[in-house]
């Protein structure tokens, strides 16, 4: 009989994250996982669209025995073989993120005997899913500093609802090694920008200016798509200091009220910029896994979200390793990873 | 995992949107595709061909947005997309040739998209099971809900359509109780009846047989019918009524079926016929076997065919009602001896009900007994009731072997009426009930319908007219003739006789009342005192 690793899709905040974290690591660990409660707190309780796609994209590369695994499933159970490096192509349905798939696989297939290249045709830009320039600009540098052998091309942005984006992630074998976070001396670059595709002129304009405002922002950019990617914006604040690197985001649109975006991205602006510290909530809770995996590191962050404790807690379990998190006397948080 | 298969029409007006802009709105086929928690396999498009663009286009953006969905077209023909008859068939036609596999498939009707001739047609089939399938309503999107907005399925099969359909159950028992007067009846052979006739009465319009013994209540039910179906609006002509006994000789004919003008001698203007009159609406022949054999061939082709002759016209009129004849007699019998029309017979007892009389449903006489006393008391806008020992004492009697209750529910009425009429201040008290007992055992000894003193009315009527009255109105115009008899004049007997209503009217009139009343019967009242 299989000895599953039973996880609780319930707790913390019973998201997606954890659905993720625990399949990537149990392709990695070979070890068989019996997830259960599936995002049961929430108002659509079960696998949505986005995840089925990447349980199956999961499935495809592990060559998985998996039960349960359907729309709406609260529990499913999978059971990886090897993982099979190579070219893949995955649609997601609906527009949904394109990055979340590529987050479930992208670790996985470093463990793979040979090169892959994964097409994944979606959408790049999604609420609560990393975008494609933070995958691009932020993740995967932290990645190749590490040693991965990553790189990732968009061809074609793909806004919500229409989709129709395309990224392609080319992953070599590769071993995580710890990293060495210096110490951080703040921001020197701090960049507002704003993306738009079909967005009237004024709106975006008063996007970067809204963001100029805050003293730290040292240039604004406007950046207008072609036309076919459909209806879309993001706004960002690009950081850059040292060793470290930051993306912040706001999600507009067409329906979306342009004071709603500024406010977000302001919003973790203040945070980030008040904190002092070169690491985010969200790219703490990014780092966890490969960091994990490179079985030893550590780095300032400010006070964890319970997101982050879950998952933390989840890749604990499965890697069996210790992940902590010591508040300190300025508000901030140093998060240590120790395999011993 | 079973596969889910969506059919849909292609929305050609709210799936048409064409530029970039289209992916802003609301398109009913795409939506379908786009939810996060459903997912189509298979979506069956349905479009005529003039629409090929359009839909080669969705099948573009549904492959972008939901690569999981395979579109699959069918041409359907379509001149006129609010024609009932034409989009049924169409549609019928599509779930006949389609091949169901309902062991690896589960479908989903798509009602957002189409005309609403379409989507009622689409509910139509999907009920009948033509399509087994659920229902699927799309939503365009709100503020809560963005693009793709919500959606919505409706298993007909499942206990949702349970509590709509319990509310047709309750519809039906509230038919039921109407078609009772609202009388609690307890009898179940009786309720059971009831039940029957109302589905049959809500869900055809083939003529209606009612027979039973006189006074079971025939008469009364099918205007209770006829109001059930005009609540409903399944009729909206009026309610004509006749007994098939008083139409005896020439009149018969013209009585039924009308004649124009100069006819016949004394025709001297055109007369539109009981049968017109009920046009989109009911006719209730009582006594039908009473009928000559003449009008029964032209009744039969007027049910068959709605139309007949008027006597001594060339034309023939035509008239659509429904049709509900009563009758005490064995019509089987009738035929037997060529006294009814076997056709006619055929035609009109497909529905047969056997009204029971009292005596076969005694549970259902306290109900009627109430009943009938608030009958009283609303013509005579004045409470009836009885006091304890009375009622009981008149229950008991009127369940009792001795009660034989010849004319059923009308002897009830009128043994109500009497001690009602007789009664002080609406009080029904023993004096009243024990006179009523004893008037009714002299007049079932008798053995005879009409009533006892036979004299008061035939000295004044003829029998051929006297025949033609209801029980209830011979007992009435008795005991009027009665009073007029003895009474001194016309003020006086009209005083007696309209004691109490007098009373409550501002000016009184009644001796034009009790004129009017008697005038119904050519009398007058120098015919009662030709001195």
């Amino acid at each position: 009989m299989t000895d599953y690793i039973n996880i609780d899709g319930s707790l913390g905040e019973g998201g997606g994250q954890i659905l993720r974290s625990s399949i990537a690591l149990s392709m990695i660990t070979g070890k068989a996982l019996h997830v259960f409660n599936i995002r049961a707190k929430r108002s659509k309780p079960g696998l949505l669209r986005q995840h089925l796609t990447a349980v199956k994209a999961a499935i495809a590369i592990s060559q998985a025995e998996a039960t349960g695994v359907q729309l709406g499933a609260t529990e499913f159970w999978f059971e990886p073989k090897s993982i099979q490096g190579g070219d893949y192509f995955f649609a997601i349905g609906s527009a949904g993120s394109a990055s979340l798939v590529m987050q479930t696989i992208l670790y996985p297939l470093m463990f793979a005997s040979v090169a892959s290249a994964v097409r994944v045709e979606g959408g790049t830009y999604n609420d609560f899913a990393p975008t494609y320039d933070f995958l691009q600009e932020v993740l995967l540098p932290y990645l190749q500093r590490m040693g991965a052998k990553i790189t990732l091309v968009l061809d074609r942005y793909g806004f919500y609802p229409q989709g129709g984006g395309h990224m392609t992630l080319t992953v070599e074998p590769s071993v995580l090694k710890p990293i060495k976070f210096t110490e951080f001396n703040g921001w020197h670059d701090v960049i507002a920008e704003s993306i738009a595709c079909r967005m009237p002129k004024e709106t975006v304009g008063q996007q970067v200016k809204a963001l100029q405002r805050i003293p730290e922002v040292t240039e604004g950019k406007e950046t207008r798509l072609p036309s076919k990617c459909g209806t879309g914006n993001v706004l960002y604040l690009r950081l850059k200091g040292g060793d470290y690197s930051e993306l912040l985001v706001g999600f507009g649109g067409a329906r979306v009220a342009t004071a709603t975006v500024i406010k977000a991205v302001k919003r973790q602006a203040n945070k980030l910029l008040g904190a002092k510290v070169g690491v985010g909530e969200y790219l703490a809770d990014q780092l966890l896994l490969p960091m994990a995996l490179a079985g030893s590191g550590s780095f300032e962050t400010m006070q964890p979200t319970q997101h982050s404790l879950t998952n933390a807690a989840v890749i604990g379990q499965l890697l069996g390793i210790g992940i902590q998190f010591k508040s300190s006397e300025n508000g901030l948080c140093k998060v240590i990873i120790d395999s011993g | 995992m079973k596969k889910k298969i969506a059919i849909s029409l292609l929305g050609t007006t709210l799936d048409k949107r064409y530029g970039q802009k289209r992916w802003e709105r609301w398109r009913p086929n795409i939506a379908l595709c786009q939810y996060d928690d459903l997912i189509i396999d298979r979506l069956e498009l349905l479009f005529s061909k003039d629409f090929q663009s359009l839909a080669d286009l969705i099948k573009q953006d549904i492959k972008q947005t939901s690569p999981e969905t395979e579109v699959v077209f069918h041409h359907i023909e379509q001149q006129d997309p609010w024609d009932f008859e034409e989009v049924y068939a169409t549609l019928h036609d599509f779930s006949k040739s389609y091949t169901f596999n309902p062991e690896k498939e589960d479908y989903l009707v798509h009602i957002t998209t189409g005309t609403h001739v379409a989507q009622i047609c689409l509910f139509l089939l999907t009920e009948a099971r033509y399509l087994p399938a659920q229902l699927i309503q799309t939503s365009p999107p709100n503020k809560e809900n963005p693009l793709p907005g919500t959606y919505s399925t409706i298993d007909l099969d499942l206990s949702q359509y349970d509590l709509i359909a319990q509310r047709f159950a309750t519809e039906q028992q509230e038919g039921a109780h109407f078609l009772k007067s609202g009388i609690a009846t307890k009898n179940p052979a009786f309720n059971k009846l009831i039940d029957q006739i109302e589905h049959v009465a809500m869900h055809s319009t083939a003529p209606v047989l009612l027979t039973g013994p006189t006074g079971s209540g025939k008469t009364q039910l099918a205007r209770k019918v006829y109001e059930l179906k005009k609540q409903r609006s399944q009729i909206s002509g009026e309610f004509v009524e006749v007994n098939c006994a008083t139409l005896q000789g020439d009149g018969a004919m013209s009585a039924l079926f009308g004649h124009c003008k100069g006819a016949f001698t004394g025709a001297l203007s055109a007369r539109t016929g009981l049968l017109l009159r009920a046009n989109q609406g009911m006719l209730f022949l009582d006594e039908i076997g009473e009928l000559g054999l003449d009008e029964q061939a032209m009744l039969l082709r007027a049910i068959e065919e709605h139309r007949f002759l008027p006597v001594g016209s060339d034309k023939e009129k035509t008239s659509q009602f429904q049709l509900i004849a009563g009758t005490n007699r064995d019509l089987i019998e009738s035929v037997k001896s060529g006294h009814f029309r076997e056709d006619l017979l055929a035609r009109i007892d497909l529905w047969t009900f056997q009204l029971p009389g009292i005596k076969e449903r005694k549970q259902d006489l306290a109900p009627n007994i109430q009943y009938e006393l608030e009958q009283y008391s609303r013509q005579h806008q004045h409470q009836l009731s009885f006091n304890k020992q009375a009622y009981a004492t008149y229950l008991t009697f009127s369940l009792s072997e001795q009660a034989i209750w010849k004319a059923n529910f009308r002897d009830l009425s009128a043994s109500i009426t009497r001690m009602g009429t007789l009664s002080i201040g609406g009080r029904i008290k023993m004096a009243e009930v024990n006179d009523e007992i004893s008037r009714l055992l002299q007049r079932w000894s008798n053995h005879s319908i009409t009533p006892s003193s036979k004299s008061c009315l035939t000295t004044h009527l003829p029998q051929d007219q006297i025949d033609t009255l209801d029980y209830i109105e011979r007992v009435q115009l008795e005991a009027v003739l009665e009073v007029c008899m003895t009474a001194k004049n016309l003020s006086s007997a009209s005083r007696q006789l309209f004691n109490i209503s007098r009373t409550l009217k501002k000016t009184n009139n009644d001796a034009d009342r009790l004129r009017k009343y008697l005038a119904k019967y050519s009398l007058s009242w120098q015919n009662i005192h030709p001195s």
